[in-house]
């Protein structure tokens, strides 16, 4: 028996650092998708998907991107649709999903609204452990799963959440507590547990049988491997067999680099150029290291030209130092005469000290720079 | 820059100048005034300036008035690296003309070469130092500061560079300059000039307010609707749990229910029971009522029979008694009146026993007021008889008086008559002799004086007649005068003599007091009553007494004295008498009284017994009839029978009703009701609670099918994308915006610092030029701008705005010419100096000359002047004249101050 396991899609999604040109972009591509998920459980002759929790971004989100959601889910039309209510969706009286499985052509896809198993055919149970509230005050998956049977029925749990081994949080009460889930794994009464929640894809515990999906497009750069679907292959008598898909086409990478010449700059310059679609692409930068003023502003004129091409530049502060140094040679090249050497030299002096005006100086002489090429 | 040379064709006044300048060295310009030497360097502004196509009004003005030709000027300048000759014409057929003659040949017309020259200017020429260093005629020193604008020039601050020995000659300064310049506008597009963000820095920051507003406003919307799909969530639950609660308590009413059914059917049976009870009841009291009137009505005749007896047993004994107490009765009331008649007889001798006694105590008052009476009318006699006396007797006491003096006068004349007259003794020896008539007895003597002729006759014998002497005379007619008086008095009282007189005096003072008494005593008695009321009470009491007249002498009792004391004594024991009749009286009176209302009361009770005798006896008879008639319907028996059988009848109802009742007790009816309707008051609520909880979810499902459409997510993920967004942006422009004020504000510091330091030495040139004017005490003080502050000359210091015009002037014209050697001779431009010193003595025009003569070596130096002044003592000066003559125009007019002064001359 197989079917596709996909988590997290967070339709309606935002990022907050995409500006207004790769935002909508960036939306599209999570919901285009969906069609190449429908593709691969056409082409894997999937029985049914089951998608993990957080379908939707919000249980606000707005009419558009249910409709668009709509048309997207209607690519898998053949084959059944579970959609999980999770903790950005839960299963409240502001709930959109079942508007969406009651949509017009939408037959294939369905609510797992109710706890507990549900048949999908003869001999194969969906166990579902749907979210009815944001804040939910037990483990729902074990709740959901309780008092069933090892009785030759091929069982596969959709939960969201976080399990407890990777959950530091030890006072949420929704954790779900993973060993028992392997122990009914072993003891056949579960075959397969499928999870969402986490975005990078995921197994946990020791059965082979419990996974996360991850999203199906990227939406973090802390997030490793995401942009897969799971193709699940359950059966009574083997472990599971889980082969995770790509279909992501965005990626969110971390460029690190140490920068200490121009040569450097030179070096990171080719490594951006190297990087491939730069608009499906937000770039994170951590630079550390010490540049000259020249080489300062260098860097500053490559990022800006490389900013208008990335979907996304960002900075990540806490991984970045990178420290703009003026040394008397450059700026005796620089030659800007008169009073200015004066000024430039003080400029230096605070942009080295570690004062409030360091930055600022940092930025002064840079502009010095700027202003001075421009003057020649 | 250098001019070389200079042709003007038909401006303003000018038909025509050429002027050819020497390089270096003070050239002059001198011509009288209006001859046009400022036309000269209004040409050369304009050739270097306007277009030839200009339309300016100013260039319209310099065309010449009174002839129709085009205004034409013409230099040959050297510039930096360039020397060029321009000309251009105006107003008709406009042209240009450019030659470019080194570095390397260039010719240019129209805009073309104006452009070029533009070009060529801006690159080689310092126009701030060009503008510094002009002092134009228009431009009074008082008005423009002799040392505007010369911080601005960057040959300058090139030259003070070098002076200081700061920098590098060359064109740094410039470079920091345009770099200042450059961060000047990179802070204005962040800062306002009084630190304030500006464009994109400060809209950035309104929008990412705006925008955090926003963002806040979404996220509440967004948060509302979440809350809103947990009170639902709350509120299914809740519904959940009342209706549980409503299907237990339900169950719970429908087992009361059929327990209040149940004690229903029992109170029923009970009612019915009680209705029954209560109808034996009645019947058992009306068999005992039937049976207590026989036995009531049986008891009553029997006791109306024995009053009836009783009645006339006492009928039988009040007759005798009533009639004995009637004739007691009588005979008192009988007494009495005989009593009564008694008493009034005493009363009648009581009154005529007071009646005895007032007459006489009347009468005995009578006889006092006629006594009386008498005494008055005989003290009336007794005041008429003296008054009567008085009036008899005429001499008074002022009489008296008179008769008195009268003698008295009388005595005192005779006295002094005799003592005057001669006194005549006669002595009768034996014959009477006759005085005077009267004889002297013989044997005496009779002595006289002879006041009067006085006669002694002697019997017969002679008759001697005394003569009184003439000066006893008139005396004695005054005696005589005097007594005759005296007689007169006397005669009119009627007496004899003064004696008698006194005496009859006397006798009328005595009769006047027996008057005085007579009255006192009349007064005394009328004293409290007069006459008239003594009178008047006389009457009355005769009156009462019946007796006769009041008047008259009846002075004494007409009859015997009356015995008062025994008169009185009889009416107090006739009074007495009457009391002791009174007193017996009443008790006769009360006891007859009490005997006649014994006896009607005896009367009257007997009346009444005899009539009540009547009554009972018929009702007696009826009463007995009527039991009779009764006992012969129902027997007494009867009726004894049919109350006992009731009586039992009753008693088992009841017996039956309180067993019901204890049944109904048992099971506790008030504990079962009030379970009953608690348990449906709490349906009620419950009932009434989930009604409320269904409304409420309805409409939170309304609500939030409502909030879901509105896409809140989006709207607060957009607005929150805006802010980050905003934000990163205003983080960026606040570091640039930081980093442009820093260099900005850091520059400003070091320029002023710079400059500063310029400042010495062109204080140091300007000093040593202007020792060379004002003497060794000269000395001045500039600010950063390079502007004059104040000079000091003689210890004296005088503020630049305080000196006088001449000192203003001098200074302008030492400030230019110590900039200009400080300028190096590449970067420098002509010194314009137009007629520029007419407030400056000659003394010191001397001494100038000699800055001149210092300067001239490296500067080239316009001086317009209308006549020789400061020029004549400039050696190797090149003076030009200037004439609007018809020789002008033949060419340059080259002469050294001696020709000129030749030429003067």
């Amino acid at each position: 028996m197989r079917f596709v396991h996909t988590a997290d899609w967070q339709l309606g999604m935002t990022r907050h650092f995409l500006d207004a040109d790769a935002q909508p972009r960036y939306t599209q591509a999570r919901l285009d998708a969906l069609q190449r998920i429908a593709a691969v459980a056409r082409e894997h002759e999937a029985e049914f998907v089951v998608v993990c929790g957080d379908v939707l971004e919000s249980n606000a989100v707005g009419p558009k991107v249910l409709a668009r959601t709509a048309d997207a889910l209607a690519a898998f039309a053949g084959t059944p649709v579970l959609l999980l209510p999770g903790n950005h969706d839960p299963l409240d009286a502001g709930s959109p999903l079942r508007a969406l499985a009651a949509w017009p052509g939408l037959g294939h896809v369905h609510v797992l609204d109710t706890p507990g198993p549900v048949a999908v055919r003869e001999g194969v149970e969906v166990v579902a452990a749907p979210w009815t509230s944001k804040h939910p005050t037990h483990d729902l998956v074990a709740a959901a799963t309780e008092g069933l049977e090892a009785d030759g029925t091929l069982r596969v749990v959709v939960g969201h959440g976080a399990v407890d081994e990777l959950s530091p949080d030890r006072e949420d009460p929704a954790r779900i507590a993973l060993a028992p889930l392997e122990d009914a794994v072993a003891d056949g009464r579960l075959h397969y547990v499928a999870l969402g929640d986490r975005h990078s894809t995921t197994q946990v515990g020791r059965s082979g049988a419990v996974w996360y999906s991850g999203t199906q497009e990227v939406t973090d750069r802390l997030e490793t491997d995401p942009g897969n679907v799971l193709l699940v292959t359950v059966s009574d008598a083997s472990p599971p067999k889980v082969e995770p898909v790509h279909v992501g086409r965005w990626a969110f990478p971390v460029v690190r680099a140490e920068l200490d010449s121009a040569a450097d700059d030179d070096a990171l310059g080719r490594r951006l150029e190297a990087l491939p679609a730069k608009d499906r692409t937000v770039l994170t930068l951590a630079l550390t290291g010490t540049l000259t003023v020249r080489a300062g502003a260098a860097l500053d004129d490559l990022l800006a030209a490389q900013a208008d091409r990335l979907a996304g530049l960002q900075h990540w502060a806490r991984h970045s130092d990178l420290v703009v140094r003026a040394d008397s040679d450059e700026l005796a090249d620089l030659g800007v005469g008169g009073y200015a050497d004066a000024a430039v030299a003080e400029l230096s002096t605070l942009a080295a000290g570690d004062g409030p005006d360091a930055a600022a100086a940092r930025d002064a002489l840079a502009l010095v720079f700027r202003l001075a090429g421009a003057a020649r | 820059m250098r001019i070389h040379r200079l042709v003007l064709d038909d401006f303003r006044g000018v038909a025509h100048r050429e002027l050819v300048l020497p390089e270096r060295g003070v050239v002059v310009l001198e011509g009288a005034n209006e001859v046009g030497k400022s036309s000269t360097l209004e040409a050369l502004d304009m050739l270097l300036t306007e277009k030839h196509s200009s339309r300016k009004a100013a260039v319209l003005a310099v065309k010449p008035v009174h002839r129709d030709a085009p205004s034409a000027v013409e230099a040959e300048i050297s510039t930096g690296p360039y020397r060029f000759t321009l000309r251009k014409q105006w107003h008709s057929r406009p042209a240009t003309t450019l030659t470019v003659h080194a570095p390397r040949t260039e010719q240019l017309t129209g805009d073309e070469a104006h452009q070029r020259v533009r070009d060529i200017l801006t690159e080689t020429l310092d126009q701030d130092l060009w503008d510094a260093l002009r002092v134009l005629q228009d431009a009074s020193p008082g008005a423009a500061r002799a040392d505007a604008a010369l911080s601005g020039s960057s040959a300058l601050a090139a030259a003070l560079d070098a002076a200081a020995g700061s920098a590098p000659v060359d064109a740094s300064g410039e470079r920091a300059q345009s770099l200042h310049a450059a961060a000047a506008e990179r802070a204005g597009q962040f800062w306002t000039a009084t630190g304030r963000p500006t464009g994109r820095h400060r809209t950035c920051a309104e929008e990412l307010a705006a925008a955090r507003t926003e963002a806040a406003r979404a996220r509440e919307a967004l948060d509302l609707l979440s809350d809103d799909a947990d009170r639902h969530a709350e509120l299914t639950a809740d519904r959940a749990d009342v209706q549980a609660e409503l299907t237990v308590r339900a169950e719970e009413a429908t087992a009361l229910g059929e327990l209040v059914a149940d004690l229903a059917g029992r109170r029923e049976r009970l009612a019915a029971a009680r209705e029954r009870s209560s109808a034996a009841a009645r019947a058992a009291a009306e068999a005992q009522g039937a049976l207590a009137v026989r036995r009531r009505e049986a008891a009553d005749l029997a006791r109306r029979t024995a009053a009836l007896d009783q009645d006339v047993a006492r009928a039988a004994e009040l007759g005798p008694a009533a009639e004995a107490d009637e004739a007691e009765a009588v005979a008192a009331a009988t007494a009495a009146q005989e009593h009564a008649a008694a008493q009034d007889a005493a009363a009648e001798a009581a009154d005529a026993a007071h009646e005895a006694v007032r007459r006489a105590t009347d009468r005995a008052a009578l006889r006092r007021v006629r006594r009386r009476l008498a005494a008055v009318a005989a003290a009336a006699d007794e005041v008429r008889t003296a008054a009567a006396a008085v009036a008899g007797l005429r001499v008074d006491a002022a009489t008296v008086r008179s008769i008195e003096a009268a003698d008295d006068t009388v005595r005192r004349l005779r006295a002094r008559a005799e003592a005057v007259a001669a006194r005549v003794v006669v002595e009768a020896t034996a014959v009477e002799v006759l005085v005077d008539g009267r004889p002297v007895a013989a044997g005496t003597v009779a002595e006289h004086a002879a006041t009067r002729p006085l006669s002694v006759d002697v019997a017969g014998f002679a008759t001697v007649r005394v003569l009184p002497g003439a000066d006893t005379g008139p005396v004695a007619d005054e005696l005589d005068a005097a007594e005759a008086g005296l007689r007169e008095l006397l005669a009119a009282a009627g007496v004899e003599d003064v004696p008698a007189a006194r005496a009859a005096h006397e006798e009328r003072r005595a009769a006047q007091a027996a008057v005085d008494l007579a009255r006192a005593q009349l007064s005394q008695l009328t004293a409290d009553a007069d006459a008239d009321a003594l009178r008047a009470e006389a009457e009355r009491l005769a009156a009462d007494l019946g007796t006769g007249p009041t008047t008259g002498p009846t002075t004494g009792p007409t009859t015997g004295e009356d015995d008062l004391p025994a008169l009185r004594a009889a009416e107090a024991a006739a009074r007495e008498a009457v009391q002791e009749k009174r007193s017996r009286g009443r008790d006769v009176q009360a006891r007859a009284a009490a005997l006649a209302r014994t006896a009607d009361g005896l009367a009257h009770e007997l009346t009444a017994l005899q009539t009540r005798l009547e009554l009972s006896r018929t009702e007696v008879a009826t009463a007995a009839e009527r039991l009779a008639t009764a006992r012969a319907a129902t027997g007494d028996a009867e009726l004894e029978r049919a109350a006992a059988e009731t009586g039992d009848a009753a008693a088992r109802t009841d017996a039956e009703v309180r067993a019901l009742e204890t049944d109904l007790a048992d099971r506790d009816e008030a504990t079962v009701l009030r379970r009953a309707r608690e348990v449906q008051t709490a349906l009620d609520a419950l009932s009434g609670r989930r009604d409320e909880l269904d409304d409420a979810l309805v409409l939170l499902e309304a609500k939030l099918s409502v909030m879901g459409g509105e896409a809140r997510q989006e709207a607060w993920d957009e607005a929150e994308s805006r802010v980050q967004r905003l934000a990163e942006e205003q983080a960026g422009l606040e570091r640039r915006a930081a980093a442009a004020r820093l260099l900005l504000r850091t520059l400003d510091r070091h320029r002023d610092t710079q400059r500063r330091r310029y400042v010495q030495p062109f204080t140091d040139r300007l000093e040593e030029l202007g020792r060379t004017v004002f003497g060794e005490t000269f000395a001045i003080t500039l600010d950063d701008d390079l502007r004059i502050v104040q000079r000091t000359l003689h210890s004296r210091t005088v503020a630049y705005e305080h000196l006088s015009t001449g000192a203003k002037e001098q200074l302008a014209v030492l400030v230019r010419l110590a900039c200009a050697t400080l300028v190096d001779p590449a970067d420098g431009v002509p010194v314009v100096l137009d007629d520029a010193l007419g407030h400056t003595d000659p003394e010191r025009l001397k001494r100038l000359a000699a800055v001149f003569e210092h300067v001239a070596p490296t500067t080239q130096v316009l001086l317009l002047a209308p006549g020789p002044g400061l020029h004549t003592d400039l050696p190797g000066a090149v003076v030009l004249r200037l004439d609007d003559g018809p020789g002008e125009g033949s060419g340059p007019a080259v002469r050294t101050p001696a020709a000129a002064g030749a030429s003067t001359g």
